[in-house]
């Protein structure tokens, strides 16, 4: 695992035990996805919006089942109420 | 440690960005591939601890998880087309502002799947209903 410029291992070390306290184990595959675009040059707009992409496809499924969940809750508060 | 942790979540991407930027467009891009693979990471997270303890977890919760991630979305997309625009005309206004409201998008998300998680937040132990 290469370091990004200008942290030492010091700080590297503090900020993946803070990134592992706050997440767990997703912590380990996050901080290798940081170290990748923090060692390119530039994201172009073009990488940035691929990189937006896929972590909004992720979580589409989540998204629309929480939002089934809760229109199903309020039809069935409402019916309760009639 | 928890407040440590969201601290240093909040200001991971501004500290790399201060020792690491070279240029604007390398800093612009950097801030928000990262704020999005952050952000990523920790709703992973939320959705991995959701499973975990699905009878515990009130649906309120998750609504308004849901809801901080489209204010996240929202701030990203301005963010994207803040930088976009300056890349193509030079004038970073629009970016400075976006910027601005991303990191604070990406902190209420934050702060709401660390404060749902913790023993005596409010992920039902303390009177919340879960009903939306």
């Amino acid at each position: 695992m290469s370091v990004p410029v200008g942290l030492t291992g010091e700080w590297n070390a503090l900020l993946i035990a803070q990134l592992v306290a706050q997440l767990g184990p997703v912590a380990f595959n996050l901080i290798d996805e940081l170290i990748e675009v923090w060692n390119k040059p530039a994201l172009t707009v073009e990488e940035v919006k691929g990189i937006v992409q896929r972590t909004r496809a992720e979580h589409a499924a989540y998204i629309a089942g929480v939002k089934a969940r809760a229109a199903a809750a309020a039809a069935a508060a409402e019916a309760g109420n009639l | 440690m928890t407040r440590i942790g969201r601290v240093g979540l909040v200001g991971l991407v501004g500290l790399l960005c201060l020792v690491g930027c070279a240029s604007f467009e390398g800093a612009a891009g950097k801030l928000i591939g990262s704020s999005a693979l952050t952000v990523d990471a920790a709703v992973k997270g939320w959705e991995a601890y959701v499973a975990a303890n699905s009878n515990n977890v009130p649906l309120l919760n998750e609504i308004k998880v849901v809801g901080a991630l489209e204010r996240f979305y929202l701030a990203q997309d301005a963010a994207v087309a803040g930088y976009e625009a300056a890349v193509k005309t030079g004038d970073r206004q629009v970016w400075r502002q976006a910027a601005a409201g991303l990191s604070a998008s990406q902190a209420e998300i934050l702060r709401l799947i660390a404060e749902f998680q913790r023993p005596n937040g409010t992920n039902g132990t303390n009177g919340s209903d879960g009903k939306p």
